[in-house]
């Protein structure tokens, strides 16, 4: 059971349709596992409802209702296709795997982009890129260690499978970290299993300092 | 001679026939809809529904033909797929805004909105509420469309902005002119009061 959750704001956004995809996804990957959650959306879908029946309404056409009467029934709603989800469905809620599908092309975990982060860890850039990534994956092994970062701006990060932890707390499987834009921490991941998850961003997540990025290179290299 | 006895009612059977009758009028509808394709029920339905899902969609900024096409969808999709309908998951309203709301989503993204696939294999459910425990959704509604009603106009428009409108606070606050920390104001003493109101309806 998720211990960490989006904010009201957040699910507020979500129920009425104002939040951009990317944390559409996120929020939809994060009430797959969360009951709690899915109530208080279903709650604000109750408010936006009862809010639209205190609309102003002039009369409606009656050629409107007509045309829907007189179509043939055989007149299906369009729908979408379904993209075929691979391994990426192993790791990733539906609507989150659809998302990653519908960015990338790609259904397998393996098949993503992943770049180099730092020692055990990789990211696969969605949306942005090596210089600000605003939408990634990320994959870290057990125990890795991340470089100790800031953030610039507001940061959503979901976990998928395995733990992590900073000086905020422990984050496992369906938990959201809500980062704003001050803090700067190191996530540590648990040694006992590998660690995906999602990270939404406003703007690029920034190395702490110059003698970060200095260190995070010499790692890298 | 005996005397038939009393048909007896249990307490489930009644408490379901008191939820039919007190269930809003467009619910009634839409159920009629949704077992019988009551065609009468749905023009009513129309009449009721149509020119307010288009002036939902025209305040969400959508031009007049794009929000009339989008609000034709609205109902069509009312009319083909009243089978999907509950009335213990939702009332007509919150039904009928959730596919407006979809396909605004869909046609500003042209792709379709994120939400939660009930048959995904992750899925944790909801074991704290069954359907027997919770209040049916159609009740519950009624008492919010009440307490709604009883809320002071300025904080009925913060939350009409933010929950129909999907405006973000800030964009709310320059709205109605007003600082930043009175649309917040407004909006926790709103949710307060409704969420009692609805604890005691």
């Amino acid at each position: 059971m998720a211990q960490y959750h989006p904010s009201e704001d957040l699910l507020a956004g979500y129920a009425s349709g104002a939040v951009d995809e990317q944390t559409e996804a996120l929020i939809a990957a994060h009430l797959t596992f969360c009951p709690a959650c899915r109530r208080m959306v279903t709650e604000h879908e109750a408010i936006a409802g009862a809010l639209l029946e205190r609309e102003s309404a002039p009369s409606a056409s009656v050629a409107g209702v007509a045309a829907i009467l007189n179509a043939s029934p055989s007149r299906a709603p369009s729908t979408f296709n379904e993209p075929p989800l691979g391994t990426l469905s192993k790791i990733a809620p539906q609507p989150l795997a659809r998302y990653v599908y519908e960015k990338t092309g790609e259904a397998d975990t393996e098949g993503l982009n992943w770049t180099f982060y730092g020692p055990g860890i990789k990211r696969a850039i969605l949306v942005g890129d090596e210089k600000g990534a605003l939408v990634r994956l990320i994959k870290a092994e057990p125990g890795a260690v991340f470089p100790d970062h800031g953030h610039g701006s507001d940061e959503l990060t979901l976990v998928l499978t395995g733990a992590y932890r900073d000086q905020t707390g422990r984050y496992a499987t369906g938990d959201v970290q809500c980062a704003p834009a001050e803090l700067s921490h190191q996530p540590i991941v648990e040694d006992d299993g590998v660690c995906f998850a999602f990270v939404v961003s406003e703007k690029p997540a920034n190395p702490k300092n110059i003698t970060a990025k200095i260190v995070q290179r010499l790692i890298g290299r | 001679m005996q005397l038939e006895p009393e048909p007896t009612v249990t307490p489930i059977t009644q408490r379901a026939a008191n939820r039919l009758h007190r269930r809003d009028q467009h619910s009634v509808r839409l159920e009629a809809v949704r077992k019988d394709r009551c065609e009468a029920s749905f023009r009513q339905l129309y009449d009721y529904y149509a020119p307010r899902v288009a002036s939902f969609l025209r305040q969400k900024g959508v031009e007049d033909r794009i929000s009339h096409e989008i609000m034709q969808e609205t109902m069509t999709r009312v009319w083909l797929k009243a089978s999907q309908f509950d009335a213990r998951k939702a009332s007509a309203s919150t039904w009928v805004f959730t596919i407006a709301r979809n396909l605004f989503v869909d046609y500003v993204r042209r792709r379709k909105r994120a939400e939660v696939d009930f048959n995904d294999p992750m899925l944790v459910r909801d074991d704290v509420a069954g359907p027997d425990v919770r209040l049916d959704a159609t009740e519950r509604d009624d008492a919010l469309k009440a307490a709604i009603g009883k809320l002071p106009p300025e904080q009925s428009e913060v939350l009409r902005l933010i929950y129909l409108h999907g405006m973000k606070q800030q964009a709310v606050a320059e709205r109605l002119s007003i600082p930043l920390n009175t649309v917040k104001s407004r909006l926790r003493l709103a949710l307060e009061k409704l969420r009692r109101l609805m604890e005691h309806a």
